[in-house]
């Protein structure tokens, strides 16, 4: 990991508008990513961790401008990714890759692997000439882990795991700088899920790729990655580094969500104490005022603290107990030491 | 009490349910269940064995295609024929074979006394009906309730399953409700008549973390207060934990180990489970640290390995457990509940304890 | 991290080998294949359907005679060895005539199912991939002819445009194919669109996106190959309905003009009044060869849909 900052958002904000009635007005909109900022260093992985409807999976698609923001900007090597036109951004989408989630939609059913993983190469023929892309798809192949020999099987004859080698080595074979993988092992098996996650973190140190791992496996999140960034109904509660959110989280939310992972130990089942939270997510159409997490806090507040968590929006900063990158977006963050 | 048609045992009923008299509520007994398809058998179960007792939680544990479901849907009696078949074995609910039951006896059983809870409660729900007419139907239908006293018992219900505001809500549509209240109510469905026996497939893989958490502890309250016997089906090992008093591993349609939950996770036996918990990442595992993971994949079912249906994968394996039947599932000596696993190497030392989840041994 | 202690190339190789399905590579295509190719009704099917091609191309083949050679003499004669199919009231052989129908009504369908697949398919990828306002216009005007009923829209059509009863046989084609196309492409352009939609959401899409691909692209290895395959089906089954229309016009009156031999023709002379009790061999002959083109093409497109459905595997 280096001090090189690759990929920097500000503010990204994306709305949905939600219409409504025969002649399709709007009537208001999803705020599916509200004023997100954070940093994306060369060779690390930021892991993005939060529950459905948080807006991670939108995030990972405006980095990949797959959609369009509503505002905000994301800099990549110092120009802004959103200002790009044509060849331009054409040429940039070398350097930013994806991996899905699901390795069963993921792939085009109807290409064969080689075909898949050249794919790339199609649309960026300038990358490998054309005499040298079955030998350059075949290398892809070996190093994610699957016979080079498969190159003309299609994508249906291999199972869960093995489809998501295929997906990682379309993702990697223009050389990029950042992987966003948004989900990409959630729906493999457990044994298979290490398999990918080992796969990934190899790629990495060999090809000095920054991830954003997009997960809502806290376990897997942490096993990953350098740093850690919560989200909670658009926005970024917390973030820091990986020890800093999982051991000594501040955000009430964070530190919910952690007391809530199962731990695979049956012994420490009665020893862990559970925060429990109070109903489910509010719609992200019509998030609360404040504090979006005040509606289901559950840390002990004076009247007069309630009502700044009602009417003041918090930002992120660093806090009091705090060594310089680990901020928090509570108006009364306190670590919570927490047992895993 | 009426004697039931295989005309053996008597069936002792007691408030419309039948009644084990010697606490065991299931006992499944060498199970075998195909599957015919265009390519061929695929025997998906494969003499599964195991009991489970009142107010007792079974978990079975297994990735996909273990056949974990399938069992689920064999004991319930909903397996979908064609293509799948029960092959042998038998199921017994309080002493009696539900698979040689006549359709319309078991029909009083499945839904009423076992009931059963899927993983997405937006498909199992109807969703052109209010919910609250669904849960009502349910009484209507099996206890001859009339509409009134059938919604009193209907909005009692979703209170006890902690649906907020169940009376304004009783007439709401399944989409108008969150994931994890839709989940609540199919709860409620399941547990409207009092079942006996209560079988979740996969009940929180599709809810988020808090949410997870606040099921489980729901159906934990009401196994207490009902006594109802819980089998719990799930490749999640972390839920497992904190639930389950027993667990039966499933691999490859069969069981390899069937242990006390705390001496399962302290010490597997089976070089499967061993991998499958080595291979969780865990909260406290740090960046770095490389995660042990089982090589391979699970065989496929038409056309599996000689021997034990593992040793491809198996660190451990020897000549002979690539050849042959496999492994016998078999009891090991000194525990309580009994434990067992099918593995030839069981006994030996070297396999013996070395598969503590902190031992980080690496294939 | 330097050792790779997992990516476990050796037991991902057996496994795969040891797993008959995974023997060879074989697309969806070639999978479908195999299971059609173990099916009778397939073989039947596409045998019949392959026989009725012939006879549409080479009437030749099938018989020596010449099909407007019709002595008034052997008028409504039956069955016997000369004509194994006896004779129409104007004296011409039934069987030959049968044979030479053959090209007219498979003509029709042929045409038609082609047309509309065409023009739905190209409409449908195009509503659903633009969407707004294209999609609107496209969407209503095709609600507009879907709501025309196919035969009293065809009968509409082709009272409305005159034809010279002398007109050649691609002429008179033409017109019914156009009639049945104009009523018949709302039908693909929504199976189309909605395929089109169900296709567009899935990740691959996203992912050719995020590589960088152009729209044309897109389209072309990856959302029209996804999509197709409904169209090709219901294609299918609808050749053989449009053939039973095309008859049924001709039967009226206002199909193909007198002058050329067609299977609608024929059985709507042998349905004059006293004809059927008379001599019955001119009504059943072409009315069961229609049938069995009918019913081949539709079979076909039956065993196609059971054969790539997913869910059937």
């Amino acid at each position: 990991m280096s001090e090189k900052v690759i990929l920097q958002a500000s503010e990204l904000v994306k709305y949905y508008p939600i219409k409504t009635g025969v002649i399709r007005h709007v009537t208001g909109h999803v705020r599916a990513v509200d004023g997100v900022s954070f940093e994306l260093h060369q060779g690390e992985t930021l892991g993005v961790v939060g529950e459905s409807g948080c807006g991670k999976s939108t995030l990972g698609r405006l980095l990949m401008r797959l959609e369009e923001p509503t505002s905000g900007s994301v800099m990549f090597d110092g120009t802004d990714m959103y200002d790009l036109r044509g060849s331009a951004m054409r040429k940039l989408r070398r350097d930013i890759q994806i991996v899905f989630q699901d390795p069963y939609t993921s792939l085009n059913p109807r290409m064969t692997v080689g075909d898949i993983v050249g794919e790339p190469y199609d649309i960026h023929p300038e990358v490998a000439p054309k005499g040298s892309r079955r030998k350059r798809v075949q290398e892809l192949l070996d190093l994610v882990g699957l016979n080079p020999e498969h190159i003309n099987r299609y994508p249906h004859q291999f199972s869960g795991g093995q489809r998501q080698r295929i997906g990682v080595a379309r993702g990697i074979a223009l050389n990029p700088k950042v992987l966003i993988c948004d989900e990409p092992v959630s729906a493999l098996d457990v044994s298979v899920q290490a398999q990918v996650v080992n796969l990934l973190e190899k790629l990495q140190d060999e090809l000095g790729l920054a991830y954003i791992f997009i997960a809502h496996d806290l376990a897997v999140v942490r096993h990953i990655s350098d740093r850690v960034a919560v989200m909670y109904l658009g926005k970024i509660v917390e973030i820091g580094n990986e020890e800093e959110i999982y051991e000594r989280p501040t955000h009430p939310y964070t530190q919910a969500l952690l007391s809530a992972v199962p731990v695979p130990d049956p012994e420490l089942k009665d020893s862990r104490e559970q925060i429990f939270l109070a109903g489910d997510v509010p719609s992200p159409a019509n998030p609360p005022s404040g504090c979006r997490f005040h509606t289901r806090c559950w840390r002990e507040r004076t009247d007069d603290q309630k009502t700044e968590c009602k009417t003041v929006i918090p930002e992120l900063y660093e806090h009091a107990d705090g060594s310089g990158t680990h901020l928090s977006a509570c108006h009364f963050a306190k670590v919570r030491y927490n047992l895993v | 009490m009426k004697k039931n048609s295989n005309g053996t045992v008597p069936i002792i009923v007691d408030n419309n349910r039948w009644v084990a008299t010697d606490g065991r509520l299931l006992e499944v007994e060498d199970l075998e269940v195909e599957f015919r398809t265009r390519e061929g058998i695929a025997r998906a179960i494969n003499g599964v064995s195991f009991y489970l007792d009142q107010k007792e939680t079974l978990a079975i544990l297994g990735e996909s295609g273990s056949g974990k479901s399938v069992t689920a849907q064999a004991i319930m009696g909903i397996l979908d024929t064609p293509p799948g078949y029960v092959t042998g074995g038998s199921v017994k609910y309080c002493g009696v074979d539900l698979l040689t039951l006549p359709d319309k006896e078991r029909q009083t059983v499945r839904g009423a006394q076992i009931s059963m809870i899927f993983q997405d409660a937006l498909s199992a729900l109807n969703p052109v009906f209010p919910v609250g007419w669904q849960i009502a139907e349910m009484f209507r239908i099996h206890r001859g309730m009339n509409k009134v006293d059938a919604l009193e018992r209907t909005v009692s219900l979703m209170e006890r399953v902690r649906i907020p505001a169940a009376r304004e809500r009783v007439d709401s549509y399944p989409h108008q409700f969150s994931g994890g209240m839709r989940q609540r109510i199919m709860i409620a469905m399941a547990i409207a008549l009092v079942p006996a026996i209560l079988i979740a497939v996969e009940p929180t893989t599709a809810l988020d973390v808090t949410v997870q958490a606040q099921i489980m502890d729901l159906l934990k309250q009401l196994q207490e207060e009902s006594g109802m016997g819980l089998i719990l089906i799930t490749h999640d090992l972390g839920v497992v934990a904190t639930v389950a008093d027993r667990i039966a591993v499933m691999y490859a349609g069969r069981l390899v180990e069937l242990a006390d939950v705390i001496e399962l996770y302290s010490d597997p036996r089976h070089p499967y489970t061993m991998g499958l918990l080595e291979s969780v990442p865990r909260l406290d595992t740090r960046r770095g640290e490389t995660l042990p993971s089982i090589k391979g994949l699970p065989p496929n079912l038409l056309a599996m390995p000689a021997g034990c249906p593992f040793h491809p994968r198996c660190r451990f394996a020897i000549d002979q457990c690539a050849t042959g039947s496999p492994p016998p599932l078999e009891s090991l000596e000194g525990y309580k509940p009994e434990r067992f696993a099918a593995c030839w190497r069981v006994g030996d030392s070297e396999l013996a304890h070395s598969g503590h989840p902190q031992s980080g041994e690496v294939n | 991290m330097t050792n790779e202690p997992d990516v476990p190339m050796q037991s991902l190789e057996t496994s795969a080998a040891a797993d008959p399905s995974l023997a060879k590579s074989r697309s969806l295509w070639g999978d479908a294949w195999e299971i059609m190719r173990r099916r009778p009704l397939f073989w039947i099917a596409a045998a019949m359907m392959i026989f009725f091609l012939i006879m549409a191309a080479f009437p030749e083949l099938f018989t020596s005679k010449d099909p407007k050679y019709c002595p008034p003499s052997f008028a409504r004669q039956p069955p016997s060895r000369d004509a194994i199919f006896g004779y129409d009231m104007l004296g011409c052989d039934v069987y030959v005539r049968t044979v030479y129908g053959a090209r007219a009504s498979i003509l029709v369908g042929v045409l038609t199912a082609m047309f509309t697949a065409l023009l739905g398919s190209f409409l449908g990828t195009v509503a659903a991939y633009f969407g707004g306002w294209v999609d609107q216009v496209i969407s209503r005007l095709a609600d507009v002819f879907f709501a025309i009923p196919l035969l009293l829209g065809a009968i509409i059509i082709m009272y409305s445009i005159p034809t010279d009863v002398n007109a050649p046989l691609p002429i008179a084609v033409m017109k019914v194919v156009f009639a049945l196309s104009v009523l018949g492409w709302p039908n693909i352009f929504r199976l189309m669109r909605a395929s089109v939609l169900q296709t567009l959401p899935h990740e691959y899409v996203l992912a050719a996106r995020a590589l960088g691909a152009r729209s044309q692209r897109i389209m072309s290895s990856h959302v029209i190959p996804n999509s197709l395959t409904p169209v090709l089906v219901v294609s299918t089954i609808d050749l053989g309905a449009y053939i039973a229309v095309e008859a049924t016009l001709s039967f009226l009156g206002i199909g193909l003009p007198g002058g050329i031999i067609s299977w609608g023709r024929a059985i709507s002379a042998a349905s004059g009044i006293g004809f059927v009790r008379q001599a019955p061999h001119m009504l059943v002959f072409p009315a069961v060869t229609l049938s069995l083109t009918v019913l081949s093409f539709i079979m076909l497109g039956e065993v196609i849909r059971d054969a790539i459905d997913p869910k059937m595997r």
